[in-house]
Order: C-alpha cells, then sequence, then structure tokens
C-alpha cells in the first residue's frame, strides 16, 4: 500500500521544496524592493503573499512611507498587530513597533494635521518595549533616541532623562559606532539647556573617537571638538592639540585656515600636513 | 475618356509623390533611431553597451570637452575588452527640469544626469553614492590624487553634495566657480589716465566717480558697475561678501554650539544687548555707496543685457561668476582684467573693523550630476562618473575647454585662469547672513536693498531695518513652513532608516554588503540631531525676530 502512495509523497514532498525555496526567493525580493524604497514595486510583490509575515510588514511600512499614497491608519494597525504577535521573529517585530511608535510621535507634534489620531498608541511606551526586546542593538539605540529627545524636552523629566541618557551609554554593550549618534544629541542638549560644555565636550570626544559614518559630521565635529576645547572650555592644550589634528586630517578644508589663526591666536606656530602626534 | 486618363494620371502623381515622402521619413527615422542608439557599430553589435550623458550646460567649449571625453572613455574601454558607447545629451536649461522628471518617471532616464530639483526627488529617484565615495577612484591612477578616496579627491571633500535633508551623497560636483569683477581696462585708462586696477573698496569708488564723470564729460551712456538687476545675483553677491567682511569674526562667539552660528544666533544677541545691531546694517550702508555707481532702472537689467552692455565697451566693472571669464575675456573687443571683488579697508569709513577678504576654499561647487536608481547600466554608469570626475578628465573638461575652475584638489592652473582660483590667504571664511533665510523673504530683503539705492535715504541702515520688521510676518510664514518642511524630512528619515535596517539584516548578505547597509544607516542617524537643531534654531528664529525694536538700543 505504500508503493502506491510512495511516488504522490515523493512529489508532494518535492514540490513542497519548491515552494519553500520560491517563498523565500520572493521573499527576498520583496525586501530588496523595500530596502531600495521602491514602494510600489514591493507592494505589487507583496501582494502575492499577502499572509506572509514580512510581505504584512512591508505592506505596512510602505504604506506608512510612500508619501505617494500613505494610508497611514491601516498601516499603524497592521504593525500595531504585527508588534504584538509573539510568533513573529523578533526582527520582524521589533521593526513593527519601532516604525509605529516613531510615527505615532511625529504624527503628535502635528497635532494640526493629524488631531488624536496617533494618540491609541502610548508611543513612549513602544519605544521602551523595543528596546527591552532588542536590546543593544541598531533598533534599540534608535527607539531610545527618539524617546530620550522628547523626554529631554520636557522640564519636569529632564534631570532623570539626562541620567538614563548616561546609564544607556555606559551600558550598551552593542558596536560602539552605534553610540554615535546619541552622543551627538547628547552634546547638543547639554549645551542646549544646561550650558555644559564639559559633558558636551567628553560626548563630543568619544563620537570623534568611536567614529561617525558620514564624512562630512565627522569633520565638523573635529573642527567643533577644537574650538569648544578652546573657546568654551579655554583648554588651551586640547584646543591646540585638537586644531593641530583637524589642519592635518583635513589640510584642504576651509576651516584649515581658520584653525591655523586659532592657533596664532594661541601664540602657536602654524604646522603643515604631517606635524601632528596621533592621539 | 481623355479627360478620365488626364485625372487619372494627376492622383497617380499624387499619391506616387506622397509615397516617396512617406519612404523618406520612414528613412530619416531609421537614420534618428541608429544614432540615437549610438550608431551602426551598436545596431550591427549588439554587445555594445551605450549609455547616455545628460546635461543642461550649453555653455561654450562644454559639449566640446565632454565629447573628446568620451572619445577617451570609449578607447580606455575597448582595451579593457568592453566595448560602450557614450552618448551626450544637452537640454537647454528652460526645459531641463521637466524633461529631467519626465525622464524620471517615465522609467528611461539617462544613465549619467545633472541633478536638479529637491532633496526628495533625489532620495525618491537617485542612486546614493555613499557606499562607492570612500573607494579610490580607478581613473586617478598614476596622478596626484591616485592614493586619495574619490571623496577626498575633491576641493571640499564633498562636503557640497552632501543633501542636508537625508544627509546623503546623490551626487558629486563637476566644477567650481568664485565670483570675481570683469574690468574694462581701456574705458578705465581712458577715466582716470591709468590702468591700475582698484584692490580696496576706495579705490574702487574712486574710479568710478570718475567713470561717471568721464561719461558725462564724453556724453557717453558710461555705467561704472554693470549689475545682473533681474535676478538680483549682483546684490546678492555684495550684500554676502561685504557682509563677511566686515562681521565674519561674528562666527568666532556668536553661537552658544560652535563655530559659525545661524540668524537666530544675531538676533538672540540683538535683542539681550551683546550685540550692536549698526554692525548688520554696514553692509546695507556699504552697498547703498556702491550702488549709486550702478545703471540707472539696474533692477530690470538681466544678464544677457548687462554683457551685452559691458561688450560695448560703455560698463567699467562686470561682476559675475568665474563661469563667465572666458566669455567675458575672449569675446570683448578690448582688454579685459579680471580682478577680486575690492577689499574694505579702514580707509573707508565703515571699515575700521573691517576683516579683509574672506576664503573660498571648498566654496561655490557646482555642476550635480548622479545616477538614477533606474539605469539599465549601474556599472558603467558609475565608471563613468568616476571618469568625468577623474584627476585628468575633469581638468580636460572643465579646465582645458570649458576654462571653469575645476572641483578637485591638486589642480595647478595658468594663465587667466589663475585670477579666478579661490582666494586662501585670510583666516576668515563666509559670515552668516543673518537676513538671508531663503525663499521669498529673502527676495524682499534684496527689493529692500534695490529700493535703499534708488531712493537715497539719509539713513540707508534704519530703513534697511524697519523694511525688514515690516516684513516680519512673511519671514514668520516662511520659517513656519520650513519647521513643517522639517518634521516631514524627519519622517522620510525613519522611512530610510526602516528600509536600510530590513536590508541591513538579509541573512544572505556578504559581511560587506552588511557593512555596507550598516554605514548608511548610521549617515541618516547621524543626521537626526541635526534635524532637531534646524528645527530648534527656526522656533528660536521666529521667537527673536518677533522681539526685535524698531528704534536703536
Amino acid at each position: 500500500m505504500f508503493q502506491m502512495f510512495r511516488i504522490p509523497v515523493l512529489l508532494t514532498f518535492v514540490c513542497g521544496a519548491f515552494a519553500a525555496v520560491g517563498s523565500d526567493e520572493a521573499v527576498d525580493a520583496i525586501m530588496k524592493a523595500y530596502s531600495d524604497m521602491n514602494y510600489p514595486q514591493a507592494r505589487k510583490l507583496a501582494a502575492k503573499l499577502p499572509e506572509h509575515p514580512e510581505a504584512r510588514l512591508v505592506t505596512a511600512l510602505c504604506d506608512l512611507y510612500d508619501r505617494t499614497s500613505p494610508q497611514i491608519e491601516r498601516a499603524q494597525q497592521e504593525l500595531a498587530l504585527l508588534f504584538r504577535e509573539e510568533s513573529l521573529s523578533v526582527r520582524l517585530r521589533s521593526e513593527a513597533g519601532l516604525s509605529l511608535a516613531r510615527t505615532a510621535q511625529l504624527m503628535k507634534e502635528r497635532r494640526d494635521i493629524y488631531g488624536n489620531a496617533a494618540d491609541i498608541y502610548d508611543h513612549l511606551a513602544l519605544f521602551r518595549e523595543v528596546e527591552e526586546l532588542v536590546p543593544d542593538s541598531a533598533m534599540a539605540r534608535d527607539a531610545f533616541l527618539y524617546r530620550i529627545r522628547e523626554e529631554l524636552e520636557r522640564e519636569e523629566s529632564r534631570d532623570a532623562a539626562f541620567d538614563e541618557l548616561e546609564r544607556f551609554i555606559v551600558e550598551f554593550k552593542g558596536d560602539a559606532r552605534l553610540l554615535t549618534p546619541l552622543r551627538q544629541m547628547a552634546e547638543y542638549e547639554y549645551i542646549r539647556l544646561r550650558s555644559d560644555y564639559a559633558n558636551a565636550v567628553r560626548h563630543l570626544e568619544a563620537a570623534c573617537a568611536e567614529g561617525f559614518d558620514n564624512p562630512s559630521e565627522a569633520r565638523s565635529a573635529s573642527f567643533r571638538l577644537a574650538f569648544l576645547c578652546d573657546r568654551k572650555l579655554k583648554d588651551r592644550e586640547r584646543g591646540i592639540r585638537y586644531y593641530r589634528k583637524f589642519i592635518s586630517e583635513y589640510p584642504f578644508a576651509a576651516l584649515s585656515i581658520v584653525a591655523k589663526r586659532f592657533l596664532k591666536e594661541l601664540g602657536e606656530e602654524s604646522v603643515e600636513v604631517g606635524d601632528v602626534e596621533e592621539q | 475618356m481623355s479627360k478620365n486618363n488626364d485625372e487619372f494620371s494627376r492622383n497617380s502623381r499624387f499619391q506616387r509623390f506622397g509615397l516617396v515622402l512617406a519612404i523618406i521619413f520612414f528613412l530619416i527615422s531609421v537614420v534618428m533611431v541608429i544614432r540615437n542608439h549610438g550608431g551602426t557599430e551598436t545596431i550591427f553589435s549588439p554587445d555594445t553597451k551605450v549609455i547616455t550623458f545628460a546635461h543642461w550646460q550649453l555653455e561654450d567649449g562644454f559639449r566640446e570637452g565632454f565629447e573628446e571625453a568620451i572619445k577617451i572613455y570609449e578607447e580606455e574601454k575597448a582595451r579593457q575588452g568592453v566595448k560602450v558607447k557614450v552618448r551626450q545629451l544637452g537640454i537647454p536649461i528652460r526645459g531641463y527640469s521637466q524633461w529631467l522628471l519626465t525622464q524620471l518617471i517615465g522609467g528611461e532616464p539617462a544613465d549619467v544626469l545633472e541633478l536638479t530639483g529637491s532633496s526628495d526627488i533625489f532620495n525618491q529617484y537617485f542612486v546614493t553614492l555613499s557606499p562607492y565615495i570612500g573607494e579610490r577612484n580607478p581613473w586617478n591612477k598614476g596622478t596626484p590624487l591616485e592614493n586619495y578616496s574619490w571623496r577626498e579627491s575633491f576641493v571640499d571633500d564633498m562636503l557640497a553634495s552632501l543633501d542636508p535633508n537625508y544627509s546623503e551623497f546623490f551626487s558629486v560636483n563637476l566644477f567650481m566657480m568664485t565670483v570675481r569683477v570683469y574690468a574694462n581696462v581701456d574705458l578705465i585708462r581712458k577715466a582716470t589716465g591709468s590702468d591700475k586696477m582698484p584692490d580696496t573698496v576706495t579705490e574702487w569708488l574712486e574710479i568710478c566717480r570718475k567713470l561717471r564723470e568721464y561719461g558725462k564729460a564724453t556724453d557717453r551712456p558710461v555705467i561704472p558697475i554693470g549689475v545682473r538687476g533681474f535676478d538680483k545675483a549682483t546684490l546678492s553677491t555684495l550684500f554676502y561678501d561685504y557682509n563677511a567682511q566686515l562681521n565674519g569674526d561674528l562666527s568666532d562667539f556668536i553661537s552658544a554650539y560652535g563655530f559659525g552660528g545661524v540668524p537666530a544666533d544675531a538676533f538672540e544677541a540683538i535683542n539681550n544687548g551683546t550685540l550692536d545691531r549698526e554692525r548688520l546694517l554696514d553692509p546695507v550702508r556699504l552697498i547703498a555707496e556702491i550702488g549709486q555707481y550702478f545703471a540707472e532702472g539696474f533692477p530690470s537689467i538681466d544678464l544677457e543685457q548687462t554683457k551685452y552692455l559691458f561688450f560695448s565697451g560703455n560698463v567699467g566693472f562686470f561682476i559675475d561668476g568665474s563661469y563667465n571669464a572666458w566669455s567675458m575675456v575672449n569675446n570683448s573687443p578690448f582688454e579685459v582684467k579680471v580682478i577680486r571683488l575690492p577689499e574694505l579697508t579702514a580707509a573707508h569709513p565703515l571699515g575700521g573693523h573691517a576683516l579683509g577678504r574672506v576664503n573660498e576654499l571648498g566654496s561655490g561647487l557646482g555642476g550635480k550630476f548622479g545616477i538614477p536608481k533606474r539605469t539599465k547600466n549601474f556599472d558603467l554608469a558609475l565608471d563613468f562618473l568616476r571618469f568625468i570626475t577623474s584627476y585628468r578628465i575633469n581638468q580636460l573638461t572643465m579646465v582645458e575647454h570649458s576654462r571653469w575652475l575645476s572641483s578637485l584638489k591638486q589642480v595647478k592652473y595658468e594663465g587667466f585662469m589663475k585670477d579666478l582660483e579661490p582666494i586662501t590667504d585670510t583666516g576668515y571664511t563666509g559670515a552668516n547672513d543673518p537676513f538671508n533665510n531663503g525663499g521669498y523673504s529673502y527676495r524682499r530683503v534684496l527689493q529692500l536693498l534695490e529700493k535703499i539705492i534708488i531712493e537715497k535715504p539719509s539713513d540707508p541702515g534704519q530703513m534697511f531695518w524697519e523694511g525688514f520688521l515690516d516684513d516680519r510676518p512673511i519671514l514668520t510664514s516662511e520659517l513656519y513652513e520650513t519647521v513643517l518642511g522639517i518634521q516631514r524630512t524627519l519622517w522620510s528619515m525613519d522611512g530610510s532608516r526602516s528600509a536600510l535596517s530590513l536590508g541591513g539584516s538579509n541573512p544572505s548578505l556578504s559581511e560587506e554588503e552588511r557593512e555596507l547597509f550598516r554605514r548608511r544607516g548610521g549617515i541618516t542617524q547621524e543626521g537626526v540631531t541635526g534635524r532637531y537643531r534646524n528645527l530648534d534654531d527656526n522656533i528660536r528664529l521666529m521667537r527673536e525676530v518677533e522681539k526685535l525694536k524698531r528704534e536703536k538700543n
């Protein structure tokens, strides 16, 4: 009897395998289209696998971010469902949660357009949940970045927010390069809210050491570090060191000429490329 | 019968004529199709790839330079075993934006395109170049830029190419531009008895005075200073430059966050009494004085009219970009000298605290070229983009043919082009102009300057200040729109974050690909604080502008 069903069973397994491979390829194609921000294509491909979790996620994200045809309410409802579906991968759930929280936050900043539409989502709680779901990751970093900015804005939560910011950075076990955007935020907010240049420079120094992905930010930060040490902290030694470093790294930058002027004002000789000692 | 035969014969001739016309048009179409597809070599050689390079630069020398560069490229690629034809398309600037959008939306864009439009268009339709700018440009082998990354090979390290809204690189710049003054030496010699060019504002104004007198004495319509009035470019240039010469040192201390500063900083300092507003009005007084030597009716004179007047020999000085230098020098029937904008010194009543000329290093970059996402030949398009921004070829096209400044480092200039080189021997960069917040409100500021020049008030500074305050509602409205725009950008940036995050988590990626996604995500998130800072600065600016008082402190 088994012999009778051998071929159909074998065929079923083979078809299933092909279907699985085909499905994987289809999902890859959906993700690729989405990561290229080709929303029409991503939507089209996702529509062919409407029940697949990745397809559902990408469809919702396209509805959220495609400005040519946004469907925000529908998108956020779907993202809320995906975030709560524990059977889904952590990666998908955290992306759903982060996008939902961020867009809800931005909508609440534009009540003139969105009214109370986003009030059903506690975006701050969602950010915290994402941080706990994927600790020490880029997504946790982003959730924290978006949340802490809001906490710092509020006077009643400000002191606690500064403490939390420091704790997050110290306790972060992921790639140190991921902390750079947080350190940028820290530098800015320490100056803006407390005129605290010591802490601002501490974070800026760390960010410069950890490195920037954006070469323009790297250059701007390098000069700013020298300038803040010199002009705000009145730290002559560090100012000179960092001006020289800047000139060495960016000899053709317009600001290298300004750095040379500042060195002169500090009583230092101008430098040429190659003169600066490594840190 | 005979009549019928005649009619038949006439009809038959008419039909034959129609058939001949149809055949001719068909043949013309075939020729055009073959030509547009790269010639018969391409049609009969299916492995020849055709890429298209499109722009709006129809100035003398540009297209010719690129035809030569294209020939070199095709030969070099043939040596590498790659058959490629490059088609150059020059589209007039008036129709370029529309043409570009049609190309991008229609789905068959050229492979390398000159960019114009908003950041949103760039983000939606153009490939981000950040994955490639850290690599060396292979076409720089054997040149002084051999060991530089593609990004570092540019004179500004590609700072001007960075899109401020998406913190991304969608293009590279082909050329650099400085502002210079073109002087009619013959006319100046006749008017002053000397061909010594002015180095200071005082000397310049004295020569202008003599030019005017000469015009009256000889009954000639002499215009001491020719301007681009219609688009207000000259006024904008003068206001920016002399504000920098007078107030460049504000960058040293005005901002709490570092060097530079934003308009909100200046107005906040005026409101809290730490900055004398007269400092910001001194450039207005200087422009009002210089403006007395513009032509009557200057607001309605455009670039072509001013160039015509200059070529006719009746304009002493003409201020314009270096992209026009060769045309001005070559096409004038008299000697033309290219000089820098005169320096404000202590010899002038307003020059007591002047800082001198500002340095131009790394500024004036232009000619953005990028690759649309829908290109069918990405590798070749990227290769060609690197080729045209390589040391040898960029000099060929920009310096040798177009007589423009190159966007690259280490380029040596000779002859008259040395006069166009950026100023680098000063310690001050351009100052932030608090009255320039872009858009319509800045156009109103320039119109105010025009009015001051025409009406000659006793206190140009006060008239300007009051006019600026009268326009507060317009400025505030624009700033509010800017704030909304930044908030929209934050939303779009999260879209980028999400796309890059999901893209980078694909398990089938190589380590290199994963790192690339990580880096691009990092670039996006490093832009978030900058956006928040812009938001805060604009809100602060609205607040501080509202508090400004008409009367002096």
